[in-house]
This record gives structure tokens, sequence and C-alpha cells, in this order.
């Protein structure tokens, strides 16, 4: 047992400011998502009728939210993987300590600094089909390139915003797994004859699994929320609802269409799934990654 | 922090019922740009006109944002006074118990001088005024006389068959944007179906009740809507996404495009880009219909509950003071609002401004608000029906790219807002319509 | 050591060289494409679209974006938001994992697991509720007034019941206040403290001192360096945040820079979008960010990598 001071109460008064900004701020309002998604609440307040499950009934059974549903499955699965491959091989590449490792390992980190919505802002511009760099492209095949109109186009660009903006936590915490990946063990790799791909798969990604493993559960709940900022300012959910993901689409419906109660719902659902996903992670990964240890 | 019904709130109450009657109030709106200034001028005109009492006056950033925080506002009695709020929330705001109906409010005013595509937005179907119109505009038609030259046009087509043809004529010349339009529900659905007399719900759009549901897969809209997906596979028809500047009216404004239905309030900026080349007509009907009025959009003004008659009473002074012809001159000369009230086509017609290009929009706009009326030419009264827009926009645009066809988009768009509706009505399930 | 080797090196390393130059070109073309497009004229850019070439109206964009736009303000804007949310983050985390590590008390493991609770939901996912506690923070108190039946007293005894009303919506703390309710910097802070020798509390016991004078003389020193990396990032979180800020902030005068941009659409002049103006927008908003990454690169490793679970 580590020496400590005593004060039975004092830890309790120094943690009391945090814990109410928790109260306040975080356990309430999650508190009355819940509590919300059992009522049908007047936007304008002056009455709310308990309804029991009607909400969620009302909610599971509209074919809009399983679409948006299944779209933020799909920006999860196919954006945390992209954001996850893509600084993976970076690192790799840095690791090398080649001329411009060291570049690389400064500017790699620069999205950090730029807010998602910024990002939106420039890429919804960058992307545009009349004055962005696709114009010439579409110039020569008319129609080529439309995220204003065409769905799959949307959420392609919204896929390679959100693996800019997502590169600088993955590539530092994948490069610090690999800086510490013993060289002797590669070495030793290289010498037995072991391709450069070879001594990859067989040696670096499973030294760094603990790393994956992270990046990956981080990412697959910061895929579900930091899209809001890119879809806001780049494509509005649309077009179509194309790019509708859950986040945004408890937005509109919580401040655009006043729907209190399915906002809170929805909002219910989701903290559900992204609870379900943080017990994945605890119970199952952490498990998985100590025995690769 | 503010105590509200607590003992010390009476002494405070005591307090403030001195023997002046004089009250500083707030006034939130949503509007920006040409429209802000404008508002902020009357508000600044209003404060130079008397000494009794001051209005301050809060720009939101938009007619969305506006709602969102009145909703918030009124949900914490924080609410001011007096608010503008856009046409698509006058249901949710007539039952959500927050609101003073104006005609109850001032007595005393002659509320049959109000324009009837106006007025009839904000009333009941017995005829009671729930809010004032304020900055109003309805949908016109506009033209570009350069671009239409090149297709040998020289007049906008003042029915929807001639004007296919005079698109037809324009593509055949090489004009890549004939026609362009955002697809906004208010400009290709709300207007079309009234200028028809066609109904876009059932009970006179809700005007008979809360029960009532969308008929937008149907009749006269189905046709158009179905039209303007044809024609616009024809190549005919310009989408937002599709025109170099992003949106239908700087597309227009930039000289893209040779015709467009816009708000009268588009003017403005119409005329600063193009000049006298802006041709404005009313809008195109099909042949053989008998056109009836368009009603309008835009903002009118709301007196919230919960405030002490002073403050009431001052509202009321403002809402005086924004009727008066000069007042509403200055809005419609500095936004291209339409006027909201007869006496004002008058003095404008005595002080030959009508002649005046800077008004250009306003004959159209005014002469397409006073055509004959019907059940389903007076407004629209559905609940939810902002989320609707949006639903119709969604639904549309899958239907534009290709994805459905536009019977399938608008037979989704009606399960989707029938739900809409009957969600409504059991959240306001013991509220009467007014 | 055999040439094979050496030539295989090499030609890994090639792979690994273009590798790297694509990444480089990834990150730092959108950001080229702002600099240039930023530096163009409005005209020149309606015109030709966007170009290869720097134009030589950088200047003239920033300033016309200082004279026409809220830009400037909301730079202020986000500069105090960022601020307070990184010192009161920092501030927060290091006395409540001071109180949670240094003392041996039979609730720490509670407090720390309900702190810990907030890092599984994030802010993003619980705005449409904490939007109407922010718009009266009272709520709670009137809430628990009314479950324990003080209120019908108080009603029977005044005539009327309690209701408070205190709005913080539209205000600094307002958007302050809901991002600091995340347990990841006393997390960060309590793995640091744990790393400290024990021997440390007990020499600074046998020189009589308290908890509070060891709290600023040992462990806020030895603290420094992971202070300021929290401070840094939580620094680049406040301001980059976006959906708080959209939702707290109504006001044009009240958003952060962010927001803003976003929000910098072109003014109806009937033109294509004014584009170099927006970009020039991007470049002010991102540069002070962008800077310190620049140049407290060490720390934002370290912070990052301290972030690690």
């Amino acid at each position: 047992m580590p020496p400590s001071f005593a004060g039975r109460w004092t830890p309790f008064w120094l943690s009391l400011p945090m814990l109410l900004i928790v109260a306040l701020f975080f356990y309430i309002p999650v508190y009355l998502s819940f509590w919300w998604s059992f009522t049908l609440e007047r936007p304008f307040g002056g009455g709310s009728e308990f309804v029991g499950f009607q909400n969620y009934a009302r909610v599971l059974s509209d074919p809009i939210f399983w679409d948006a549903a299944w779209r933020t499955l799909v920006f999860m699965v196919f954006g945390s993987t992209l954001a996850i491959i893509v600084p993976l091989i970076l690192a790799l590449a840095a690791d090398r300590m080649v001329p411009l490792s060291h570049t690389a390992r400064n500017v790699l980190i620069w999205p950090k600094g730029i807010a998602g919505a910024s990002i939106g802002v420039v890429f919804a511009f960058i992307f545009n089909p009349f004055v962005g760099i696709m114009a010439p492209l579409n110039g020569l095949f008319p129609g080529l390139w439309n995220p204003g109109s065409d769905g799959t186009d949307a959420f392609i660009m919204l896929l390679i915003a959100h693996v800019w903006n997502g590169i600088p936590f993955n590539f530092v915490i994948l490069l610090a797994g690999l800086q510490a990946v013993p060289r002797s063990l590669t070495q030793a790799a290289a010498i037995d004859g072991a391709s450069p791909w070879r001594r990859i798969r067989d040696v670096q990604l499973p030294m760094i699994a603990p790393q994956l493993f992270l990046t990956f559960v981080l990412e697959f709940t910061e895929s579900v929320v930091s899209a809001f900022a890119l879809i806001d300012t780049m494509t509005q959910g649309g077009p179509g609802g194309a790019t509708r993901l859950l986040v945004y689409k408890i937005y509109q419906d919580g401040f655009k269409g006043y729907d209190l109660s399915g906002a809170a719902t929805q909002s219910a659902i989701l903290m559900v799934f992204v609870l379900c996903l943080a017990a994945f992670q605890f119970l199952y990964l952490e498990k998985k990654v100590r025995y690769e240890r | 922090m503010k105590l509200n019904s607590l003992p010390v709130a009476a002494t405070f109450l005591l307090a403030s019922l001195g023997p002046t009657a004089a009250a500083e109030f707030q006034f939130w709106y949503g509007n920006t740009g040409a429209a802000e200034t404008a508002i902020q001028n009357a508000c600044a005109a209003f404060n130079d006109s008397q000494t009794e009492h001051k209005i301050t006056c809060v720009g939101q950033g938009s007619y969305d944002t506006a709602m969102q925080k009145a909703i918030a506002a009124v949900r914490a009695k924080q609410h001011p006074v007096l608010i503008q709020f856009f046409d698509a929330g006058t249901l949710d705001l007539m039952l959500s118990g927050a609101v003073e109906p104006v005609a109850q409010a001032l007595p005393d005013v002659d509320w049959s001088n109000y324009v009837t595509g106006a007025k009839s937005y904000y009333e009941t179907s017995k005829g009671q005024l729930y809010s004032q119109p304020y900055n109003a505009s309805t949908v016109v038609f506009y033209g570009n006389k350069e671009v239409m030259a090149k297709g040998g046009i020289d007049a906008p087509p003042q029915t929807y068959e001639a004007l296919v043809e005079a698109l037809r004529k324009l593509k055949t010349a090489g004009v890549e944007c004939p026609y362009v339009t955002d697809g906004h529900p208010w400009r290709v659905l709300e207007q079309v179906a009234a200028r028809h007399g066609a109904p876009i719900a059932s009970r006179s759009n809700g005007y008979d009740g809360l029960d009532a549901e969308y008929q937008i897969n149907q009749g006269l809209p189905a046709q158009h809507l179905t039209n303007l997906a044809a024609w616009h596979d024809e190549g005919l028809v310009k989408l937002d996404p599709e025109t170099r500047a992003g949106t239908f009216s700087d597309a227009f404004n930039a000289g893209e495009c040779a015709f467009m239905e816009a708000s009268t309030a588009n003017y403005s900026a119409a005329y600063k880009a193009l000049g006298d080349k802006v041709l404005v007509g009313m809008a195109p009907v099909y042949e053989g219909t008998e056109r009836k009025n368009t009603f309008v959009g835009g903002g009118s003004l709301w007196i919230m509950k919960g405030h002490d008659p002073e403050a009431v009473a001052a509202a009321g002074e403002f809402l005086n003071f924004v009727r008066q012809p000069e007042q509403q001159i200055n809005l419609i000369r500095e936004a291209a609002f339409v006027p909201v009230t007869n006496d004002v086509m008058t003095v404008m017609r005595d002080q030959n401004l009508l002649t005046d290009p800077a008004f250009g929009s306003i004959e159209a706009g005014m002469e397409s608000l006073n055509q004959p009326g019907n059940e389903n030419s007076r407004g629209i009264r559905l609940g939810f029906y902002v989320q609707f827009r949006d639903i119709f926009k969604e639904e549309t645009q899958r239907a534009f790219s290709g994805e459905q066809t536009m019977q399938a988009a608008l037979d989704n768009a009606k399960t989707r807002g029938d739900e809409l509706l009957r969600r409504f009505q059991q959240t306001y399930s013991g509220v009467e319509l007014p | 050591m055999s040439g094979d080797i050496v030539e295989d090196t090499r030609g890994i390393d090639r792979t690994a060289s273009i590798v790297l130059a694509l990444g480089l070109l990834f990150i730092l073309g959108p950001l080229v494409f702002t600099l240039i497009t930023a530096s163009q004229s409005y005209d020149s850019f309606v015109r030709s679209g966007i170009s290869p070439v720097p134009g030589t109206h950088l200047i003239e964009n920033i300033r016309r974006l200082f004279t026409t736009t809220a830009i400037p303000a909301q730079v202020v804007n986000s500069f105090i938001v960022a601020l307070m949310v990184a010192a009161f983050k920092c501030a927060l985390a290091f006395v409540t994992a001071f109180g949670l590590v240094f003392f041996r008390v039979h609730y720490a493991g509670i407090v720390f697991a309900v702190l810990m609770g907030t890092v599984l939901l994030p802010l993003d996912l619980r705005v449409v509720t904490t939007y109407q506690v922010v718009s009266n923070v009272a709520m709670p108190v009137n809430g628990l007034l009314n479950a324990t039946g003080i209120n019908a007293m108080i009603a029977a005894f005044f005539g009327a019941p309690v209701d408070l009303q205190l709005n913080l919506l539209d205000s600094y703390p307002g958007i302050v206040l809901p991002a600091l309710a995340t347990g990841t910097g006393v997390f960060m802070m309590r793995q640091f403290f744990r790393t400290l020798p024990g021997d440390l509390v007990k020499a600074a016991q046998m020189d009589g001192a308290g908890w509070f004078r060891f709290m600023i003389d040992i462990a806020l020193p030895l603290a420094r360096t992971n202070l300021t990396a929290l401070f840094i990032l939580m620094f680049l979180g406040g301001w980059t945040m976006y959906l708080w800020p959209l939702l707290a902030s109504s006001t044009p005068a009240m958003q952060t820079a962010v927001v803003g941009l976003a929000r910098l659409s072109p003014q109806g002049d009937g033109q294509v979008p004014d584009y170099p103006l927006i970009m020039a927008g991007a470049v002010v908003v991102s540069i002070l960010p962008l800077l310190m990454i620049a140049f407290l690169q060490r720390f934002i490793v370290r912070g990052l990598t301290l972030t690690e679970k």
C-alpha cells in the first residue's frame, strides 16, 4: 500500500466541482434522453404525455431510421478501416527512417489542428464539380462527378474528409507502437530471409496488435459522432438522404423538426449501441490484446 | 437568476407598477442580408418616432435558428414579447399555447385591410388572425431577356405548355440552363398547387381539422412534379447542384439560366446583378386553368404570452408602426417584399413607385396574391410542416437523380408526411384546432 | 552482411519514401489549395476556377474578411472558449486526480467510475437534452423540489411554487461547461500520479508538509509537462468543437470561428460563391492551431500517446 494523506472527506471536496459538472451536463442529459424517449413532448413545453414504448415502436418501424442506421454502420466500417489502414501504411513507412520521415512525422499531425467543419468547408470546395479539382474531368465526361446530386459521390467525399481528419491520432499511436518493436526482431527476420511484407505481417503487425485494437475501438466511436461536422458543412445529409448518418438525423429531428421525443429516443438507442461497443471493447478486446502481448 | 412566482417576485411586481407605462421590449427575427438591414432600420425608426418605448431587435441568423431558439426560450420562460416566425411554423405556433392572437391583443385594428393572400395564411378557419403578416413574398416568374433572346423568346410564357416549348427552343439554341429551380416545396409544390386551386392535403390543407392527410401524390401536384422530373431528364430544367453558381438564384443572377420561379424578394439581388435584363411576371399555370391566388411566404409577427400588459401594449405599438404605408414601402424598397395591406398599393400608385425599376417585382406579386381564391389557396395548416418540407426535398431529390420515379417519391413523401401529421395530432391530443 | 540485403533495404526505403510523399501530398494538398484560392481575386476565380498558381490578393481577401464578416470577433470567441476549456479541464483534472490518488478513502473507486462513465458517451450524442439543461441549468433544482414535495409545501405556504430560471445559452459558460463534462483529463492525470514513487509522499510527510503543500510544491511541478500536453490537446479540442457551439450560440456575436466559417455563405450578390473569401476564412480560422501543432510537436505527440488507454 503506497503512503497517502489523511482526510476522510478531502478527496470528496477536491472532486466535487468535477462531480457537479459531470452530474449536471452528463448524467442529467443522459437520464433526460431516456426519460423523454418514453414521453411525447410538446415542442413548446406545457404538455408531455407518458406513452411507454410507443416512441421506440415508431422509431424502430421507421425505414428512415434503419436507413440512417445502416449508413452509420457502413460509414463506421469503411471510415474506420480506411482511417486506420492509411495511417498504418504511413507509420510503417515513417518507421523506416528515410529522409522524409522527419517531415512526415511533423506534417501528418497537422490535421489535428483543423476542425472537422473547416475541412468540410475546404473539401466541399475542392470537390465542387464546377470549380474544384474534378472540374477538368467533368469537362471531359459530363456528369462524372457531382456530390451535390450523386449520393455515392457524396459518401466518398465524406469518407475522404474523415480519413484526412483522422490521420494524426492513429498515425502517432501506431508509429509509437512500431518504434517500440525491438530492432533485433525485424533484423533477425530479415537475416532469416523474410521478405519485407512477411516481416510486416509476421513480426511488426502482431507486435503492435494492442495499438491496432486501440485505434480500431476509438475510431469506431469517433466515426459515429465526428462525421457530424463534415456532413453539416458538406452535404447536409443529402443528396436524397445518402449521407444522413444517425448523429445528423438526431440533430435534424430534434432541432429542425421539433421532434424532441423522437430525437431523444434515437439518442437513447445510439447511446445503447455505443455502450455496447464499449462493453465489447472491455470484455473481449482487452482480453485478446493481453493474450497477444 | 430570476425567481418566478415567489413572494419576492410579488414585491418586484408591485415596484414595477409605477406611474409610467413605458416599456423596453425585445423582438427576435431570423432574416439576414438585405432583409435584416431593413428590419433593423424599422426598429431604429420606431425608437426615433417616440420616446415612450424602446425596442431591441435581435437577429437569430436564420428562420430555423430563430424557431429553435424560441422553443428553448419558451421552455425556459425567457422568451421576448415579440417574435417573427416563418410561414411553415404557423400551426405549430397556433397550438403551442405560447402565443396570443394579434386580433385579440389589438382589437381596434382594421384587420380587413390586409391583403387576402397574406391574411388567410395566418388566420383560423373562423377568421381570427393569429399573427401580423410582415415580411411577405410570393412566387413570381423571372426571365433573363438576354438569355431568352438566344432562343428567340421575348416574353416570359404564361402557361407551362408554352414554357416547355420555349425551353426546348433555348436548349436547341445551346443554352445549357433554360430553367432553374432548387426543388424547394414552397416553389415547386405549395405555390403551384395554390395557383391551380389544388389541395396538397385534405381538409382544405388542414384548415378544417388536425386529421388532414397529404394529397401530393395525386392530381395536379403529382402531375406537375412528374413533368418537372421529365423536363429535368430532357435537360430543360437544372437543379442547384447542376449549376456552376451552386444555387438556383445565384445561377440566374449570374446569367447562367433563362428562367426561374422565385420569391418576389429575389428581385433586389437579381436587379442588382442583371439590371433591366430581368423580366418579371406571374408564374405560369397549365392551359385551361382558372387561376387562383398564391399565398405569402416569409415571416409574420407573433405576440408571445407571459408578459405584463405594458410590454404587450408596447409590442402592439410596434405592430401599428410597421403597418403604416411608409414603413411597409421602406421594407419593400430595401428587401423587395410585397405590401401586406391594401392601402399601400394605393399609396405606391399615387407616388408613382410602381414604375420605378427598384420595385419591379411588386406588381406581378400583388396581381398573383389578389387572384380569386378557393379553400386550397388560403395557406397551409399542417403540423410539423417544417419537417415535411425536408422529407419532400429528400424524396424528390432521389427522384431527380433517377433512384426512384417521381410518383414513388411522392407516395413515400405522403406516407412519411401522414405519419408526421398523426404524431402531431397525438402530441396535441385534447387541443382544439382554432 | 550480404549485398542482397543492402539492395533490398534500398528498394524498401524507396517504397517508403514514395508512400510518405503521397501521404504528405494528401495532407498538404487541400491546405495548399486553400491558400492558393485565398490568394486569388474574386474576379479571376470566377473566370478560371481553382488554379495551380497563387494570386496576389491574400491580404486583400483577409482585409475583406475583417471588414465584412464576423470572423475576427469569432476568432476571439474561439480563443476564449478554447482557453477556458483547456484551463478548466486541466485544473479540474489535476485536483480531482490528486484527491483520488493521494488519499486512501473507500469511495474513491466509485467517484472514479462515475467520472469514467462520461468517456463512453461523447457530447455529440447527448446534445438534444444537454441543450434543454443549458437553457435552464436550475432545472434539476426545480425537479428536486418538486419530487421531494418541498415545492408543494412552498406552494401551500406562499401561494406559488419555486421555479428557478438560469439560461446559459448564447454565453461562454453555456458553451464551455458541457465540454468539461468528460473524464479523460482525470484519467490521464491519475495514470501519471500513480507512476510517482510513494516515497515522495513519505518524504513530504516527514517534512511535516500537508497535502496542500505537497500538491502545490511537489505534484504540480512534476506534472508540468503532462499538464502542458493536456492543455494543448484540450485547447485544440475546444477550438475545433462544432456541433455543441453551433447549438449553444445563436447570435453571430457569440459563435466560435469554426461555426462562423461554416456559416460564411455568400450573401446573395448573385454570382458564384465567394470561395476566395471563404478560403481566406479557413486560413484565418486554422492558422493559430496549425502553428501550435507545428511548433509544439513533442507535447502533442506526448498528449496523444497519453490518451492511449
